[in-house]
């Protein structure tokens, strides 16, 4: 059968041997505050131009999954998500390593990784072509409304302290409109800098907002910087597994949605793992958990932001639209191998196209021993190290991250100033995410509200446009949902704690 | 102990305290509202849409902020502080040793491009290792943190340089 | 005998050491920045050039990207970077006409030293398969019945695309509305999506797309090998033919001799029937504008798109 001839052809030595080099890196890469997955794929591109085409994807999807889950280790253990796709992971990994499960935390992300990783390549390999449609549909009406989406995830992120959330997301915004706009070609509060007009680098923002004010707080106490926990050493595997089947409906949910927001152009897996954790705190019994080191809250992240690398290869190779960044990349590299991307690909070009997913799904497993392994060894190092040595080493990976995204020094500039800004705001009370999230959905929120406006009054419809569509109806009610539920929620509460009766109780069990 | 990071934020001031801190965050973000809408005047129709509408969100929530806090305590609200989240008394914090962190940081990022990578960062390096240390000073630990910094330092420039490609600024020295 | 053979010997060994005087640039890796992320045009003919360049000089090619500002931040950071001929920029035709015009890149087009433009991109009106107009004329015909209806996505404001539909806008006589995206992958997916009615982009475009869309003119000035049954705008007559230029520059200390060296270079690269192939299965027309053409092509580019920012308004004040 055609199918099992593509997977041996998948289990070649060299392709195997890319496959595990390519996690092995992409994984250290991608640990690495501000060296992106983009960048890791962009290295290894000129080497694929010697090798045959479906060898050359198996690297790159390989380095590319590596990179989105080596994210994982620096956000759970430095408090630094090693790329945008890790932002959420921090909510959750990073405070249950201060409490000692920095081990078990690492573990579940590389379950969760895995996890994810299978069900997105596994949709490529079976539902490519109908799923590609999906991306079409999405307007620019969508993407405003799946932006405003993201937003309103801020309230549901900071219950308590939602006006502060809101005036950080509000600061986001208006960083992401730095430099020359699309829409207008304006050149927008640049101050008449030069170091400005580039706009501010969304990684140059997420390093300086999470990596800036963790050094300053390091160096102000001599206490460690994570709680050793020597009861519970060593990976913890049958912990964290048990933990993951128990919350199998969580995983599968989460790498659901992480496939069909890698499917959408232009959002990845920084959008995608966001949805994920409100979804996932939002069905959970414990909802007030999360935030404070809840095991599935690092599931739900980890296992969305590496479906997004399955997802993104679905109009990639479908469209010839690139999904993710690291997509565009890729999507480069096959045109001067002379491939054409499009449906042709999956009937002509059949065995290149399945012993890259086959590839794929086999890099994917190998993150397992791959990731724990080098879990473990970042683990014991950042404990064992002292501070003197690993603050210093943070800082200067801060310093090269930044550089490295444009190999511009004006970056590091940018990323240490909004650094000091965002050590200021946390100390008042305004926390990093929301002015993150704000930076990360500004420019995808404003370009489609612009265009939305555009193509309408040019249709004769501006309200149709923005009220008239179906998919951006069904994204408006999530977000009314999202926006609503914790007041629906506390007021819920607050009524069953003022004299429940056994029937509220099981209505609301799930 | 630090404040908790994450997404709830930061540490808040104790119950029944006015949140002054957050109080003249809000009062900034007012004027930088106003100074984003100033600008706007000179953009195009379709460039400045979104600068004013953000603009304006932005003042109108600090506003409601300043509202919620000067309004005369009754139960918790939005903006109010949490009553669970108080800050711990724990080690005492350094605030000399933040801002040397700082000024390092600064210092390096701006000499960066001038000097080069290679120096700049050794020194910092160094400097931030000084400042970062809680532990005696003896000669052995000197030397060994010396050698450290620099082959830390190096390790990264040539992974950089060799493997990923990177051209890294190059100043008056390397 | 002996004088003989003392005479080719001597005279070999003098073209040796022309060749080895000739060749002695370059002598090390040669770095060539790309001012645009990676995956898009300039990096893909860049990588074409790769191999040839490899092969012609023995020395590696290391491609580089330093992306920002719409490739301003490299081209502002040109000069400041070594002369000895071991680092090259890539720019692109109508962006650093256009961009000192407009604002304040940080450069003046002048600054930049061009040593070749060694292909361009022709504008292309294109349409996804199931579109209604089967023609150009269609498109024109509509649009005359309904201004301002037709919406064509295309790759940023004031950007070679929005220039291009304002010529072709007055060229045709029609009014239709530009819909501004965030790049060619972006302009596509609305299109392929029925979100717009068309786009202006280059034949590249329809050349990755070909299952999907129907190119309806080109701006060339002739017929395209790769798509035959494509019209030229002039041969409608729509006098257009314009595009996307891309070369290579220097910075500014390089020596005269080593800016020859590296136009000679190029032009033979651009020579090579099977780089000329796989540049044109790409949808990209080969042009050989070196060194000593350079200015006089610039002057003239300079004029035509000064002409058309005026009259879009977009010239700076």
């Amino acid at each position: 059968m055609g199918m099992f001839d593509y997977l041996f052809q998948a289990l070649t030595p060299l392709n195997l041997f890319l496959a595990v080099t390519g996690v092995v890196l992409g994984t250290v890469i991608g640990a690495l505050p501000g060296l992106s997955a983009t960048m890791a794929v962009a290295v290894l591109v000129p080497f694929t131009f010697a090798m045959d085409p479906a060898t050359g994807l198996i690297a790159l999807g390989a380095i590319y999954t590596g990179a989105i889950y080596g994210g994982s280790f620096s956000a759970i253990l430095v408090n630094t998500p090693g790329t945008p796709s890790a932002i959420a992971t921090t909510f959750d990994g990073f405070p249950m390593a201060k409490r000692g499960d920095g081990n078990l935390a690492v573990t579940l992300a590389t379950l969760a990784s895995v996890i994810g990783g299978l069900v997105g390549a596994i949709a490529l390999m079976l539902l490519a072509p109908p799923l590609a449609k999906v991306a079409l549909a999405f307007g620019p009406p969508e993407y405003f409304w799946l932006a405003v989406f993201g937003l309103t995830l801020i309230s549901a992120l900071s219950v308590g302290n939602m006006l502060k959330g809101l005036i950080g997301a509000c600061f986001g915004l208006l960083l992401s409109m730095v430099g020359v706009a699309v829409i207008g070609g304006d050149i927008r509060f640049t101050m008449g800098t030069q170091v400005l007009l580039g706009g501010i680098d969304v990684i140059a923002a997420l390093i300086g907002l999470y990596c800036i004010p963790v050094v300053i707080d390091l160096v102000a106490t001599p206490d460690p910087h994570l709680k050793v926990s020597t009861e519970r050493s060593g990976f913890r595997l049958k912990e964290a597994a048990r933990i993951a089947w128990t919350s199998k409906f969580n995983l599968i949910r989460s790498s659901v949605i992480g496939t069909v927001v890698g499917i959408l152009p232009g959002a990845g897996g920084s959008i995608a793992s966001l949805v994920s954790y409100s979804e996932a705190r939002r069905s959970s019994r414990h909802p007030e958990r999360f935030g404070t080191g809840e095991p599935d809250g690092v599931l739900a992240t980890e296992s969305a932001n590496n479906a997004t690398v399955g997802g993104g290869f679905i109009p990639t190779l479908v469209l010839g639209i690139p999904g993710t960044p690291p997509d565009a990349v890729i999507l480069g590299a096959l045109l001067v191998q002379g491939i054409r991307t499009g449906p042709a690909l999956f009937t002509e070009g059949a065995s290149i196209v399945y012993t890259f997913i086959f590839g794929l799904l086999i890099a994917t497993l190998l993150m397992l021993p791959a990731g724990l392994m080098l879990g473990r060894y970042a683990y014991k190092s950042i404990i064992t190290i002292p501070k003197a040595a690993l603050v210093p080493t943070i800082a200067l990976m801060t310093v090269i991250g930044s550089y490295a995204i444009n190999n511009n020094a004006d970056d590091v500039i940018v990323m240490v100033a909004i650094g000091f800004v965002g050590w200021v705001l946390n100390r008042i009370g305004f926390a990093p995410s929301p002015i993150v999230l704000g930076i990360v959905l500004g420019q995808i929120a404003e370009q489609g509200f612009v265009q939305a406006y555009l193509i309408g009054n040019a249709q004769g419809g501006v309200l149709s446009m923005f009220f008239g569509r179906p998919i951006s109806l069904g994204i408006v009610a999530l977000a009314l949902l999202t926006l609503f539920y914790p007041f629906i929620m506390s007021k819920w509460r607050a009524r069953r704690a003022s004299g429940a009766t056994a029937t509220a109780e099981a209505g609301r069990a799930e | 102990m630090r404040k908790e990071s994450g997404p709830n934020g930061s540490r808040t001031s104790r119950r029944g305290r006015r949140d002054w801190p957050g109080m003249i965050g809000a009062i900034l973000f007012i004027l930088l509202g106003l100074w984003v809408l100033q600008q706007s005047q000179s953009m195009t129709a379709m460039g400045s849409i979104f600068p004013r509408a953000i603009g304006t969100a932005m003042i109108v929530f600090s506003i409601c902020l300043l509202i919620v806090n000067l309004w005369p305590r009754k139960a918790a609200r939005d903006g109010a502080p949490a009553p669970e989240e108080t800050v711990p008394p724990g080690t005492a914090e350094s605030t000399p040793r933040r801002l040397a962190l700082a000024g390092i940081l600064a210092a390096w990022v701006l000499l960066l491009p001038v000097i080069g990578f290679l120096v700049t960062s050794v020194l910092a390096f160094l400097g931030i290792l000084v400042v970062s240390n809680y532990d005696a000073w003896t000669p052995r630990r000197a030397i060994g943190y010396i050698a450290t910094a620099v082959v830390v330092v190096a390790a990264f420039y040539l992974l950089l340089v060799e493997v990923l490609l990177v051209p890294m600024p190059a100043g008056l020295l390397f | 005998m002996i004088r003989r053979t003392f005479a080719t010997a001597l005279a070999a060994a003098t073209m040796l050491a022309a060749a080895g005087a000739a060749m002695a640039y370059p002598d090390k890796p040669v770095t060539y920045i790309i001012p645009f992320n990676p995956g898009g045009e300039s990096d893909i003919t860049a990588r074409l050039q790769q191999p040839f360049f490899e092969e012609l000089t023995g020395q590696s090619l290391i491609i580089k990207y330093q992306a920002g500002a719409g490739g301003a931040q490299a081209w502002s950071q040109l000069n400041q970077m070594s002369g000895d001929g071991h680092v090259i920029m890539g720019t692109n035709l109508p962006h650093i006409i256009l961009q000192p015009l407009t604002s304040n890149p940080g450069y003046e087009t002048d600054d930049l030293t061009n040593i070749y433009m060694f292909h361009y991109t022709p504008d292309a009106i294109i349409v996804s398969k199931d579109s209604q107009f089967k023609t150009l004329q269609d498109l024109i015909d509509y649009a005359k019945a309904n201004p301002g209806a037709v919406t064509f996505a295309g790759s940023g404001t004031n950007s070679a695309n929005h220039l291009a539909l304002q010529r072709f806008n007055e060229l045709a006589g029609v009014t239709t509305t530009y819909i501004p995206f965030g790049g060619t992958g972006p302009s596509v997916t609305a299109l392929l999506g029925g979100q717009v009615m068309a786009g202006m982009g280059y034949s590249t475009v329809a050349a990755n797309h070909a299952d999907d869309t129907r190119m309806l003119a080109v701006a060339t000035e002739e017929r395209m090998a790769l798509f035959p049954d494509v019209p030229t705008f002039k041969e409608l007559g729509i006098d257009m033919v314009s595009g996307a230029y891309r070369g290579i520059a220097v910075p500014a200390s390089t020596p005269e001799d080593i800016r020859k060296e590296l136009s000679d270079i190029i032009d033979r690269i651009n020579h090579d029937p099977d780089f000329i192939k796989r540049m044109e299965e790409g949808g990209f027309v080969v042009t050989n504008i070196g060194y000593d053409q350079i200015d006089a092509f610039m002057a003239q580019k300079k004029k035509e798109l000064s002409a058309i920012a005026q009259q879009m308004g977009i010239l700076k004040q």
